[in-house]
């Protein structure tokens, strides 16, 4: 993965957990899953269900998807930068 | 140069790695719980000044839904005491908060789901009543509000209700008193054995003489291969009924810590024994090892065998027996569960809704040296 590809990554993530935390906040989740009408579930469950994929992926995968890919891109010779389309690498270097 | 695999290898690594190290700054920082707890009971404090009643709630029953307002007024009331504790600047502030917040717990109408069980109203029936055990938990935070403003408007009901349930708990002959008509609970007992002890703290009273015949005979509720308390039993015969579950024994090891630290201590030992743990996230069981159980409206949802009522009651006998191990594990799962937020009147859980947060705030502002606030006995 390119670095500027899981720093986009990281950074929709952690905006999807910011946004979604005040998005559900404001519908009131606990309040909604208690109520018994199925109207408002119907919006708050797909919106926890994102929320929480997003917040797990910004904490557990997104850092090490960043972290592996800068350290991919400082191991790789310097004449086939990562981020950089004018010198793209051989069919035999690309990794994954 | 990296091999495919090895570069594989190393960015699967680096993601755990990563999420290791990421892993709740604020769980491990004890300055930052401090001030998150702060902000919490800011939120919290808001929540009582706009009201929290049983309308708030859905659950199906309107027992289960007077039990939850009931259960947020008093949460609030013990986790404002507590921070009022902790950080005693802040004490003009929760003070107050927490006066509202008793002020609305003892109301007619948060404890008309008691009433409507009995047929009376609990608290206008002190002096020839019986039964209405779930008043240990109003007398519980009753007794947290004198221990910090003994000249509270609530101190003779204090009084009264701690003499009506210390009458009970010293006649019961199997050391329960009905909640309910035909239900009995031990972890109702354990709060209001607790909040006796703490009412006595608070006034300066000398222990009661009924009290190690009590705590003897409420040790049998306790499973002997478990470690945890049976959930519920009968005031009659005092035959064990359901099974030992964590949420009771959690929120009793709580309780009890005001009233016999030694039982306290007793059941967090069994309680310890139902952690589990994954990189660091720590959950607790409901039931103890080979035994199967649903959710229930004590519990919360239970998944493949973690609970959640147990894990956020859990914080606090964490924090009583100074498991800080144990106490930060847990702390984590609700910060990543919970998720945290700030807004103007303070930060709350997002997903803690005006009950979940008020347990939390109680929970993680449990305070093992709560005694050194007692008034003298000479006093």
């Amino acid at each position: 993965m390119k670095l500027r590809t899981a720093a986009y990554l990281l950074a929709g993530s952690a905006l999807l957990n910011l946004l979604g935390a005040r998005l559900l906040d404001r519908l009131g989740l606990i309040e909604g899953l208690l109520s018994p009408s199925g109207a408002r579930l119907v919006v708050l469950v797909p919106v926890a269900v994102v929320f929480y994929a997003a917040r797990f992926f910004a904490f557990f995968v997104a850092p090490g998807l960043l972290l592996g890919a800068a350290a991919a891109t400082r191991q790789r010779p310097e004449n086939s930068p990562d981020l950089g389309a004018a010198n793209p690498q051989p069919e035999s270097q690309k990794l994954l | 140069m990296l091999r495919p695999h090895g570069e594989t290898n190393l960015r699967l690594g680096l993601a755990t790695g990563g999420a290791r190290i990421l892993r709740w700054r604020r769980a491990s920082c004890a300055a930052e719980r401090a001030a998150f707890r702060v902000e919490l009971a800011r939120s919290v404090a808001h929540d009582v000044s706009t009201r929290v009643g049983s309308e708030r709630f859905h659950t199906g029953s309107e027992r289960f839904d007077g039990e939850w307002a009931f259960g947020t007024y008093l949460m609030a009331a013990l986790g404002l005491g507590q921070v009022a504790l902790l950080h005693p600047e802040e004490r003009a502030r929760f003070v107050p908060a927490m006066e509202q917040s008793v002020a609305r717990l003892v109301a007619r109408e948060t404890n008309a789901f008691g009433s409507a069980a009995w047929g009376n109203v609990g608290l206008e029936h002190l002096a020839d009543g019986h039964g209405h055990g779930y008043l240990g938990y109003a007398n519980l935070a009753l007794s947290m509000l004198r221990l910090l403003h003994h000249e509270t408007p609530y101190a003779s009901l204090s009084d009264e209700l701690t003499e009506a349930l210390a009458r009970r708990l010293a006649a019961a002959p199997h050391a329960l008193i009905e909640t309910y008509p035909g239900e009995a609970y031990p972890s109702d007992m354990a709060m209001v054995a607790g909040s006796i002890a703490l009412h006595d703290c608070a006034v300066g009273a000398p222990a009661r003489a009924f009290m190690p015949a009590w705590r003897a005979e409420f040790s049998r509720y306790i499973d002997a291969d478990s470690g945890l308390l049976y959930q519920a039993a009968s005031a009659e015969s005092g035959r064990t009924r359901d099974k030992p579950r964590g949420s009771g024994t959690a929120i009793s090891a709580y309780a009890l810590s005001f009233a016999s630290p030694e039982l306290s201590r007793r059941l967090f030992a069994g309680l310890r024994r139902q952690s589990s743990s994954l990189l660091g996230f720590g959950m607790m069981r409901e039931y103890d090892a080979g035994q199967v159980g649903d959710g229930d409206i004590d519990s919360g949802p239970v998944f493949l065998g973690l609970g959640v009522s147990v894990t956020g009651f859990s914080l606090a006998t964490a924090r009583l027996q100074r498991d800080d191990q144990l106490f930060a594990s847990l702390y984590r799962t609700v910060n990543l569960v919970g998720a945290p937020i700030a807004d103007a009147n303070g930060s709350h859980f997002m997903s803690g809704g005006p009950l979940g947060n008020a347990i939390l705030l109680a929970m993680t502002s449990a305070d093992p040296n709560f005694s050194r606030h007692c008034r003298p006995e000479s006093s």
